[in-house]
């Protein structure tokens, strides 16, 4: 059988394909449906200092093709994971990557501190892209300076292999996604939801209590594939490709593009063993297809002159 | 809890917008009244998410494992729904949610459903029917065609089920907490006394009221819109009151049966 594994930082990935931080919980609940030891990573919902309540509701509302959801974090705080859930995934043998979120450069660094210390999480990963918070978020997402910062902060702090998860709702993700790089990330993973909005007509207002949202599903999926086409020529560090993955065709598509490895996201939501499916189709397609290393297929997109 | 692929048998109108769907699976999962299923019944990514329905019954008829399930065609996912036909797949993630079991010491249930709201209703009270509890059932609508022609509703007397209509083309006329209220004046034992509840935000709100009022426990069972149905997306989420404060909740897990002394019911 083909080797899938994957060089990211100092990682060692048994195989290409992870969960999206968001979609897959903290892991223990798709463990229900299968063995989620059997991904190449699963990444938990993002973390911050304190437990977040989250927004108030309505927060999910499906459009063509795709979602929108508002959730804003809820999470039970990095110290609460640690000790509660970290130890379950551990004895479940997932390859656990811990999502960050903060609201300063400071909290950044101390959540990602707390993790280096813990036992059981392999890598983490910045998010610097949520278009659902008021304050931190997206504010380093969209700013080369400041996303620069907030990832040098953490490269202090920890380390452990480092991705920053971009945000698609800038004008130029390499510009970015470079910056990160300069930074000392080990990785860029993209993209985060795109921002929209839903309105109800009879009410005449917003559907989302948070009015706006983040968008994803198949929908996004050629915008996420056309930034990580970009992004892939501009960095030398592997990039992990997130956007409407629903199938292993899907997946191909951003290994083509450049990606190193995928995260498989709102799939999980419409059947919960997305992930494995994917994983298990692509083993087969490469074994079919008698492609021997990963490596080779990533990038090897033909370039059409112009 | 189980995520399968069932076969259609049969895709019953039983009111103007609700159908009866009847799916044949491997086999018959315990259940507890109340709790539900995710359904998807077609090819392809759009419509996307997977659709939550109370399960209205789990048993063997006539040696095969059914599963029946009431919807009503309200969007584009329902709309499929309503055209499958026998032998068509649909797969199936459940049974979800906490259900609903009865606290010790209630021996008189009233149940109250507006519109839609039977669904749930419906199978929690068969069960407290089934295990000797006293039931009295009211079934609210706001016209005769949505009154389900289904064999619980049809074979019931006016002593155990009450329909009531707004506009009075089917039972009797009037807004079904109207009836609850005038129920509820004439209960003698409270504490031996359940009230539950299912239907539209603005009936739950007043059911709450009421709750309050004659001093009733009470059990809704809430809806919401959820993209996973269990426990992972965190989109179905509704404030329950604590002692420590108000957190949020999911209505797929934690849920979708509260206690309706504490939990918020936004219009």
């Amino acid at each position: 059988m083909i080797d899938l594994s994957v060089q990211i930082g100092k990682s060692r990935f048994k195989n290409p394909v992870f969960t999206a931080s968001g979609t897959f919980g903290y892991g223990l609940e798709f463990s229900v449906f299968y063995d989620i030891s059997q991904l190449g990573a699963v990444t938990v919902k993002g973390l911050s200092l304190e437990p977040v309540p989250g927004n108030p509701g309505p927060r999910i509302f499906e459009t063509p093709s795709g979602m929108l959801n508002a959730i804003g974090l809820q999470n039970v705080g990095v110290r609460e994971f640690v000790r509660s859930y970290l130890p379950r995934l551990r004895e479940l043998g997932a390859t656990v990557i811990a999502n960050v979120y903060g609201k300063t450069e400071e909290e950044y660094a101390s959540v990602a501190a707390i993790l280096d210390e813990a036992e059981g999480v392999e890598a983490v990963e910045l998010n610097i892209s949520c278009p659902n918070v008021k304050e931190g978020g997206i504010a380093f997402g969209a700013n080369p300076l400041l996303a620069h910062n907030v990832v040098s902060a953490v490269r202090k702090a920890t380390e452990k292999t480092l991705i920053v998860k971009l945000s698609p709702n800038v004008t130029d993700i390499t510009e970015i996604a470079v910056a990160v790089e300069e930074a000392g990330a080990d990785s860029v993973s993209l993209i985060n939801t795109l921002l929209g909005m839903v309105i109800d007509v009879e009410r005449k207002r917003a559907v989302l209590g948070s009015t706006t949202g983040g968008l994803s599903g198949p929908a996004i999926k050629p915008v996420a594939l056309r930034m990580v086409y970009q992004v892939s020529k501009k960095v030398k560090i592997p990039v992990i490709g997130i956007g409407g993955i629903m199938t292993y065709r899907d997946a191909l598509e951003f290994f083509l593009a450049g990606a190193t490895a995928i995260q498989v996201g709102t799939a999980n939501f419409v059947n919960p063993l997305s992930a494995l499916n994917i994983l298990k189709d692509l083993e087969k397609y490469f074994e079919d297809e008698g492609i021997e290393s990963l490596s080779q297929y990533v990038g090897s997109l033909a370039e059409v002159e112009s | 809890m189980d995520f399968f692929t069932g076969t259609v048998v049969s895709n019953r109108v039983i009111s103007e917008k609700c159908h009866l769907m009847k799916v044949e699976t491997e086999k018959v999962l315990d259940y507890k009244p109340g709790q539900f299923i995710m359904v998807r019944g077609w090819k392809g990514f759009d419509p996307l998410l997977p659709r939550p329905f109370a399960i209205y019954n789990w048993r063997e008829e006539e040696g095969r494992p059914i599963l029946s399930f009431v919807f009503k065609v309200v969007g584009r996912g329902t709309s499929i729904l309503s055209g499958l036909r026998e032998g068509d797949r649909v797969q199936v993630n459940g049974p979800l949610g906490n259900g609903f079991s009865p606290p010790e010491g209630k021996e008189r249930f009233i149940l109250a459903g507006g519109g839609i709201g039977f669904s749930a209703v419906l199978p929690v009270a068969r069960s407290l029917v089934d295990s000797g509890k006293d039931v009295r059932v009211l079934l609210g609508a706001r016209t005769a065609g949505e009154i389900p022609r289904i064999g619980y509703v049809e074979e019931a007397d006016r002593d155990h089920l009450l329909i009531t209509t707004d506009d009075g083309s089917f039972g009797e006329k009037g807004i079904v907490t109207d009836f609850l209220e005038r129920e509820l004046e004439e209960v003698g034992e409270k504490e031996r006394t359940l009230l539950f509840a299912c239907g539209p935000p603005r009936m739950l709100k007043k059911v709450q009221e009421l709750a309050e009022r004659f001093g009733i426990e009470t059990y809704l069972s809430l809806e919401n819109y959820m993209a996973c149905g269990f426990g992972v997306c965190l989109g179905c989420v509704v404030d329950r009151r604590t002692e420590e404060g108000i957190i949020r909740v999911r209505v797929c897990r934690e849920g979708p049966i509260f206690r309706s002394s504490e939990v918020e019911i936004y219009d």
